[in-house]
């Protein structure tokens, strides 16, 4: 059959014909339409960067003041007192994760492994950008350091008390970590 | 003088493959699947809010890539076949659940060769699974367990997936309100968009020229000791372990490893059901892929279970994490290899009766 008989043979095929052409057209319009809009928006209803940036500035700056204490006396050393006012930050911010990697990093300089892993895990659990090396929230080189030192602690503390499940847990919880640390899919 | 013989397609794309995927990792895919297709469809259902996971939310331009690379070389080729009409249900729930095995092991068969080249010997369990899968899918297959045969179909069936595919492609450069884009986490990690375009493109055209799958590799080599495809399999774990090791991505071991868990035996059980449902559906989830983008209906139904089951993997919660699988993902497991072994009985006592 020819091209022409297809779209054209009789009325129906050529009413049909001209619908299609038509449909398409105020289609085409509409979504180069659409696509001009969004370019001059940036593309903001696709990916927020710049929202997110602009978050993620805002959020570090915000956390900067929060911990500005915290960190003075953890750079000092002074680490009962650090726990003591950061304990004070907790109550008053119960919904910043932060709060978790500073308890983490004092409980790591204190020598209390086990307790750190698992600060860390509430840390990456409930703020995954603090293991994700795209975000300014990054933190996973330290995490991971953190976690290769506790690891050859713990592995000599199971050595030595093979049943004890606290241990045993806190290595399961270095492992799973270091594989969030890794990267990868979620 | 002897002529200068080039390798078997398969291998070549095998090889364009297990590399390209490593490569795409350094362009900036996620660390060990630079191609994975239950990722790249996980983060395709987010992407059209059919999930909403926004890290896990954005286009893979090498998933399009694929489906139309496999297009534009299948009709280059008068190759492009429109058939269809096989158990559409079976077909959609067999896509569905071979997402949710996928999901479950963290990968599929094509990211778990990737895992292996990246020295991941967590997924050393998944192997040993799709191998006993494809196996015992063989040995169904040998006792008369095939699903209904196709028949051909009015051409404009066969335009629909590839059209769906310059849609995403459209909604790619157009983006609009209605898609979302993650801008963390692994939706947040990918190549420049035309380069991966441009690698899906290519392993699409080769994947169709060649029809390498990686459990029919397996499948064709364990049943008639047919070596082609199986090459091409080869081929991929080969290309990505030299990469990786060229590339520094190499790290031999358990631990460390990136979207990994150290539940072996649910990596073993997921990738049964992978191979199976692979096995009964005549082909791995990246296969699936190629064939719609060549006009084979049935596969584009396939492909409709596994975006589904991409979706509800997330929403339901049917997969593992690297904390390991979720209870929901087990429960799923377990009701997949019901699916697929209920199936196959079915088909076979059908055989049978005919």
């Amino acid at each position: 059959m020819a091209i022409k008989d297809k779209f054209f043979g009789n009325a129906l095929d050529s009413f049909t014909t001209v619908s299609l052409a038509v449909l398409l057209v105020i289609t085409a319009v509409m979504l180069a339409q659409h696509g001009a809009m969004a370019l001059q928006e940036k593309g903001a209803s696709v990916s927020g960067k710049e929202l997110a940036d602009e978050m993620y500035q805002k959020r570090l700056e915000q956390d900067k003041k929060i911990y500005k204490e915290v960190q003075r006396l953890f750079g000092m050393r002074m680490y009962t007192a650090a726990e003591e006012v950061l304990q004070k930050v907790q109550r008053d911010h119960p919904d910043n994760p932060r709060s978790f990697i500073y308890q983490a990093r004092l409980q790591y300089n204190t020598g209390k492994m086990v307790e750190a892993i698992s600060s860390y895990r509430q840390a990456v659990d409930s703020e995954p950008d603090f293991v994700d090396n795209n975000t300014p929230l990054f933190l996973g080189k330290e995490i991971m350091d953190h976690l290769v030192a506790a690891k050859t602690t713990l592995a000599q503390e199971l050595k030595s008390r093979p049943k004890d499940e606290e241990v045993r847990k806190a290595l399961d919880e270095l492992l799973y970590l270091q594989r969030r640390v890794a990267g990868g899919c979620e | 003088m002897s002529r200068f013989k080039l390798p078997d397609l398969s291998i070549i794309t095998g090889i364009v493959l297990g590399g390209g995927a490593v490569m795409l990792t350094l362009f900036g895919n996620p660390v060990n699947s630079g191609i994975c297709i239950s990722c790249f469809l996980e983060n395709l259902a987010g992407a059209l809010q059919l999930q909403d996971s926004v890290r896990m939310s954005y286009i893979r331009p090498e998933l399009v890539g694929f489906l139309l690379g496999a297009f534009f070389m299948a009709k280059q080729n008068r190759r492009f076949r429109v058939t269809g009409g096989s158990s559409p249900l079976i077909r959609f729930f067999l896509g569905f659940f071979m997402i949710v095995g996928c999901g479950v092991f963290i990968g599929c068969p094509i990211k778990m060769l990737l895992r292996l080249g990246a020295g991941d010997l967590t997924a050393v369990a998944a192997l040993l699974g799709m191998l006993f899968g494809i196996w015992l899918g063989g040995k169904y297959l040998r006792a008369g367990s095939v699903l209904d045969r196709a028949q051909n179909l009015p051409t404009i069936n066969g335009y629909i997936l590839p059209g769906i595919g310059f849609l995403l492609l459209l909604f790619l450069f157009l983006k609009p309100a209605f898609v979302q884009q993650g801008f963390s986490g692994p939706a947040a990690q990918h190549a420049p968009l035309w380069i991966s375009l441009a690698v899906g493109l290519l392993i699409g055209g080769l994947a169709q020229r060649s029809g390498l799958c990686i459990t029919g590799g397996i499948r064709n080599f364990f049943l008639f000791r047919e070596k082609t495809l199986f090459s091409g399999v080869i081929a991929i774990f080969v290309s990505a372990l030299m990469v990786s090791l060229v590339s520094g991505q190499f790290n031999l071991g358990m631990e460390a490893q990136p979207g990994a868990h150290h539940s072996h035996l649910w990596s073993f059980l997921a990738m049964v059901l992978v191979g199976l449902a692979a096995v009964i559906v005549d082909g791995c989830p990246f296969r699936q892929v190629i064939k719609a983008g060549e006009g084979d209906v049935d596969a584009g139904i396939t492909c409709f279970g596994m975006v589904t089951g991409a979706a509800m993997v997330i929403t339901w919660q049917l997969r593992s994490t690297s904390a390991g699988p979720v209870f929901n993902g087990q429960i799923a497991t377990l009701l997949g290899l019901i699916f697929c072994l209920t199936v196959i009985l079915s088909y076979r006592k059908a055989r049978v009766k005919r």
